[in-house]
């Protein structure tokens, strides 16, 4: 069974239904269900060979499901526009007539594809590059010519093979600004694959998680990233401690759900109410716990030492400090933990301990 | 300091190069373009006929025979290159067994003999060949008609040498060109003949260019094709140098038709890629 990733009540532009794609006899996509909404801003990440590409290929048109099915919407007559990982620009073009050669389907003469390539890169602020060859211009600005081309074939949804892949990271900031501007004054959805998780959480509305041509995780990025539901969910977006532990006291009080989870090395933590019900909880799970939920602080005095740690690293990061800690009555577990650095910092070799705020913990079962 | 070393490194390497090239413009000009020149010289002076090598290109039948074979090469160069093209580009799209066995194919004719290419044609053309037999076969006709020395006949021949290179150039270049071209451009809304024409045709077309280039230059050189295939009436300007030299060894004669004839023929090849490269800078 598919996971339906959008139940809301919207018609959805373009849509996928329990789409399975094979490629050399091999199933790269198993079972993926995705449904765009129209303006609505979409992530597809994983892992390379997640089946992102295989994903975006199938719902413009260019590979054929082995099951399942891609639907336009009908009504509307959806119009899917992609931009290739290599942006797919005609070497042999300038840049104006990459641009407009969508308009070649509209039967445009020469000297009206030509006005409306220059007032299109003039609006995307690119008409000094109109008379070069793709080859002329640096990767920003061929993104650029890219995307003007497909938003000149008038698309409801362009679909974007990871469009950072060739940027640097200030110039990713400046694209990114861009289709912004773009996607608020033409209305497009936008759905794009990539692995670049910092990118994604700030971005998207929605982000659907592949790995293994399976759909892992889907939902608002907040939502994913702070209630993954797998260890893979959890350390694919982000630095994560995963820890093994059991179940030691659950109960469905009248405050809420009330979990205690032992850890195998005999922390105790309560978990929050966000968790699945106490009674569908296995003995063993798995707890997730993000660098930035922990507090670090001062051993204090009478404190179980089972939650003593002594820091063994330390990493300044501008704003925040990476330490890594390790157990003093368990050598060799370490944890990571990202504290502000208004917070005062630690160095190597003095002793802390860790506060576990509840709400901030995941229980994973696996 | 370091603009000093950097400039001293681009001096160096520049020499490197020279190095290499000096040599082969040594050999090129000592070893071809001073005989050349010599011989050329000499076609000027009166030959053993009293008729300098200039006389002898502008009478009869040189002038017939030249137009005759410009023609001729343009000609099967321009029916082998469409061919060529759809036959590189449907290679472009079958599995890789299936490209390697088909290149393996092509190479073929490019290893043989051209009097076994002739010979196999006769086979074929005679009025008792392949296709006289398939017309008994199925016309019941005893008396078939011989497809042998008329134009046709050296075309077939002549474009079965020509194709198979061209092939190979145009395979190579639309190997190189990316796959996600020709799926945008399909995105973008544009008809499969514009894809054709202005993708596939477009982003090939230098290749194109170089393949006629050599096809043509290919082409000239099949002259013995007409001789057997179709007879005087086909009669290339290359035969009759083969003549001047195996009848009169009139060397000054041969090498004055032969200039003329690569001069006419680079002429519009160079003006086609002068042409070419100029709308690509």
């Amino acid at each position: 069974m598919g996971a339906l990733l959008d139940h809301r009540a919207e018609s959805a532009i373009l849509e996928a239904k329990e789409l399975a794609v094979d490629r050399g006899g091999v199933r790269v996509l198993t079972d993926v269900d995705l449904r765009v909404l129209p303006g609505q801003r979409v992530a597809l990440i994983g892992p390379s060979g997640a089946g992102k590409t295989s994903l975006l290929r199938c719902l413009a048109g260019l590979e054929s499901a082995a099951q399942g099915e891609v639907k336009a919407h009908v009504e509307s007559g959806t119009n899917v526009g992609m931009v290739f990982q290599d942006l797919g620009l005609f070497p042999h073009m300038r840049v104006w007539s990459n641009v407009a050669f969508p308009l070649l389907a509209k039967r445009r003469s020469r000297r009206e594809r030509k006005r409306a390539a220059f007032a299109a890169l003039r609006k995307a602020g690119l008409e000094h590059l109109a008379s070069r060859r793709p080859n002329a211009i640096s990767g920003g600005e061929r993104q650029r010519v890219a995307l003007v081309r497909t938003l000149l074939s008038d698309p409801d949804v362009v679909l974007l093979d990871e469009p950072f892949s060739s940027l640097d990271s200030h110039l990713v900031g400046r694209f990114t600004e861009w289709l912004g501007d773009l996607q608020a004054e033409t209305g497009i959805a936008l759905v794009i694959a990539t692995h670049d998780v910092t990118f994604v959480l700030g971005w998207a509305d929605y982000i659907v998680l592949l790995n293994e041509g399976t759909v892992v995780q889907h939902g608002a990025p907040d939502v994913v990233f702070e209630r993954p539901r797998s260890s893979f969910a959890a350390q694919f977006l982000g630095p994560c401690n995963v820890m093994a532990g059991r179940v030691t006291f659950r109960r469905n009080g009248l405050t809420g759900k009330e979990i205690e989870i032992t850890t195998d090395l005999g922390l105790v933590a309560r978990v929050g109410s966000h968790n699945p019900p106490p009674e569908e909880l296995p003995e063993r799970v798995l707890l997730c716990i993000r660098p930035a939920s922990f507090t670090v602080c001062a051993p204090s005095v009478g404190m179980d030492d089972r939650q003593l740690f002594v820091v063994v690293d330390v990493a300044y990061r501008g704003t925040f400090t990476t330490y890594e800690i390790e157990s003093v009555p368990t050598p060799g577990f370490h944890l990571r933990v990202d504290q502000p650095n208004v917070t005062g910092r630690y160095s190597v070799g003095e002793q802390v301990m860790l506060e576990w705020p509840p709400r901030r913990l995941c229980l994973v079962i696996e | 300091m370091a603009t000093e070393e950097a400039v001293s490194r681009d001096r160096m390497s520049q020499l490197r190069r020279l190095v290499v090239i000096i040599p082969v413009l040594l050999f090129v000009g000592v070893g071809l373009l001073i005989p050349l020149s010599l011989v050329l010289i000499g076609a000027l002076e009166a030959t053993s006929t009293d008729r300098s090598a200039f006389d002898v290109v502008q009478s009869p039948p040189v002038p017939a025979v030249l137009g005759r074979t410009l023609v001729t090469a343009a000609l099967v160069s321009a029916i082998a290159l469409p061919l060529a093209f759809a036959i590189a580009h449907a290679l472009r799209r079958v599995s890789p067994w299936v490209r390697s066995t088909a290149s393996a194919v092509f190479i073929l004719p490019l290893v043989l003999n051209l009097l076994v290419i002739i010979l196999a044609w006769l086979l074929i053309l005679e009025k008792n060949g392949l296709i006289g037999w398939v017309l008994r076969a199925t016309t019941g006709d005893d008396d078939p008609p011989s497809f042998l020395f008329n134009p046709i006949a050296s075309y077939l021949a002549m474009l079965y040498a020509i194709v198979p290179v061209m092939v190979l150039l145009i395979a190579y270049d639309l190997g190189r060109q990316h796959p996600s071209t020709r799926e945008a451009a399909q995105l973008l809304g544009v008809s499969p003949w514009h894809v054709l024409l202005r993708i596939d045709i477009g982003q090939a077309l230098p290749a194109l260019i170089s393949s006629y280039a050599i096809g043509y230059v290919i082409a000239l050189n099949l002259y013995l094709v007409p001789e057997f295939l179709t007879g005087p009436q086909l009669t290339m300007l290359p035969f009759l140098v083969q003549q001047s030299v195996l009848n009169a060894f009139d060397l000054r004669t041969a090498a004055a038709i032969s200039l003329l004839l690569a001069t006419l023929s680079l002429v519009p090849l160079s003006a086609l890629v002068w042409a070419e490269n100029r709308q690509r800078s």
